[in-house]
């Protein structure tokens, strides 16, 4: 059954797993995922016992239990650090997934392979080429992609047309700049000449992800470099009220709700509830915030707050739908006791219709006879 | 960085759910058991079907248990109960599952139970479900639930088997 246009899971915005003929790549992508949320790490942190996951899930796992929740040895807050090698191995391994997955196809769906067009294209993509490359070498890599395609006689005259077009279009060659389109000498997707080199040392990623950083080169590195000014200035200007600093979590059996809802208006949250409800925001603020220093692409205090505001408001429409009390009654051993006890006339029903049935069934051996179509009717 | 709008519109446990929901689906537990959740718009009521292990009493029987998730998962355990209660020395007579891996994280009362049994948020539905497989198979009356069963299955084991396996008949009769 194809269970990937379950209505449930289409709004799960899952990249496809590898083919299951390559176990190794499953593997490697199975251990860029937190244990915690099951997603690649954001922000991975480290814990005394060695094991790692996002900073936000063990900082919210640790309020419930000082536990590491793979091996279960005590871990205390402190001793989070940011993992910064495995961030980057994650953030590598996001950008090169959708190649390895393309790359991980069975040969025929994959798209032609580059030698194959090359030929057929020979003359074109050779001049273009040529054109690309420094006037110096041009001579060479137009031999170059001659000799690899077809019969040798074929290849020369490819050859000697290069060589013919480069002699005419010599000025062209000077007049390209680098914002200029042009396509990849190895998957022939068509991007600004400046990019080709790195496109190509990150090995060749789908066009498709290209348009994101390179759409309108000039644009966007402004747009980019705008943004790093801006957050600049507003962590500069923030700093006055908001101190980017790890927050050190209040006690809260201690605080009154006013305390916590100094707090909570010193980061510009809202104040509004009772103590458990500030607390619970304060909580998950200080988790939202601390481990957005863990991580080298942080999120602005405006996007944080959005998260925090959604968070809160997913969580109670949850809670609507499920039966939270029932669940957190049945998790404690009192709750579990005072369930037991209203529940205790419905048990002892259960319990003497139990008796009962063990009774007949006694009588209905002894009887034997209609005895067991008896003992089976009961219930 | 990945797929932030769909988080944004769903909660922790629901997508942490979704992301169990579709390993169990691409990846089965066995033949055994199948799991998913009840209807769509909830994410935090789900519905397993049990098969009883072979070379048990509960040989031959499919048990349906519903499952019901907090809204703190996986943080905190979900419940598991079988529906119709199941004759088991680990299950409340109203059909409650009482497994270590199933109780909340930091109280460990009597202190017997390893940190493998223990639930912690890196276990999920599929380990879970294990582990009540394993419960069928071999009750431990060390921690029962249903004291009346546990007594039975220690002191007559042939006659808690008789009633289990006349159990399992009542249900498929049904």
């Amino acid at each position: 059954m194809d269970m990937s246009s379950h209505p449930l899971l289409s709004a799960l915005d899952e990249p496809a797993p590898f083919p299951s003929q390559y176990p190794q790549l499953r593997r490697l992508d199975r251990s860029m995922v937190c244990q915690i949320c099951k997603e690649p790490f954001t922000g991975p942190v480290t814990i005394s016992c060695g094991h790692s996951f996002c900073s936000a899930c063990i900082r919210s796992s640790l309020e419930v239990m000082k536990k590491c929740p793979s091996c279960n040895e005590t871990v205390t807050e402190g001793s989070i650090r940011r993992n910064r090698a495995l961030e980057e191995m994650v953030d590598a391994w996001e950008e090169s997934r959708p190649t390895l997955i393309d790359l991980a196809q069975p040969p025929r769906k994959r798209p032609a392979p580059p030698e194959t067009s090359h030929s057929k294209a020979s003359l074109s993509s050779g001049v273009k080429r040529a054109r690309l490359s420094p006037t110096g070498s041009a001579n060479a890599s137009g031999s170059a992609s001659g000799s690899r395609s077809g019969s040798p006689t074929k290849s020369r005259r490819a050859n000697d047309v290069v060589v013919e077009e480069i002699d005419e279009n010599e000025d062209d060659v000077l007049e390209l700049t680098e914002n200029d389109e042009a396509p990849c000498p190895l998957c022939q997707a068509t991007m600004p000449i400046s990019s080709i080199p790195l496109h190509i040392e990150k090995g060749c990623p789908p066009p498709k992800a290209k348009p994101k950083s390179n759409g309108v080169l000039g644009k966007g590195n402004q747009k980019a470099d705008w943004k790093k000014v801006f957050s600049g200035q507003g962590l500069g200007g923030k700093t006055k009220e908001v101190e980017m600093k790890r927050i050190t979590k209040p006690n809260y059996a201690l605080s009154s709700p006013a305390d916590l809802r100094a707090i909570l208006s010193e980061y510009s949250l809202p104040t509004t509830g009772d103590k458990p409800t500030l607390q619970s925001r304060l909580q998950e603020w200080i988790i939202l915030f601390n481990s957005n220093l863990d991580t080298s692409h942080p999120s602005s205090l405006s996007a944080l707050r959005a998260k925090l505001a959604e968070s809160e408001s997913s969580k109670r429409r949850d809670k609507e739908k499920g039966k939270d009390e029932v669940v957190n009654q049945l998790a404690s051993k009192d709750g579990l006791a005072k369930y037991a006890s209203v529940k205790k006339s419905e048990f002892e029903r259960l319990r003497r219709e139990i008796i009962e049935r063990d009774k007949r069934r006694k009588d209905a051996e002894e009887g034997k006879g209609d005895g067991k179509e008896n003992a089976i009717e009961v219930e | 960085m990945f797929g932030n709008n769909a988080r944004a519109q769903t909660s922790t446990a629901t997508r942490r759910l979704m992301k169990e929901y579709r390993d169990l689906t691409a990846d089965p537990l066995q033949d055994t058991i199948t799991a998913g959740p009840v209807s769509e718009d909830n994410m935090l009521e789900w519905e397993a079907l049990i098969q009883g292990p072979e070379g048990t009493p509960y040989e031959g029987g499919v048990f349906a248990a519903k499952l019901v998730f907090p809204s703190d998962y996986p943080l905190n355990p979900f419940t598991m109960t079988f529906d119709p209660p199941l004759l088991h020395p680990n299950i409340y007579p109203n059909g409650v599952v009482c497994i270590s891996i199933l109780h909340p994280p930091g109280d460990d009362p009597l202190h017997y139970e390893s940190a493998s049994e223990r639930w912690s948020p890196v276990q999920g539905v599929r380990s879970v479900l294990l582990s009540v497989l394993s419960m069928l198979a071999e009750p431990n009356i060390e921690s029962g639930a249903d004291v009346e069963c546990c007594k039975l299955y220690r002191d007559n084991r042939p006659e808690f088997e008789r009633r289990v396996r006349e159990q399992v008949r009542n249900l498929l009769d049904i």
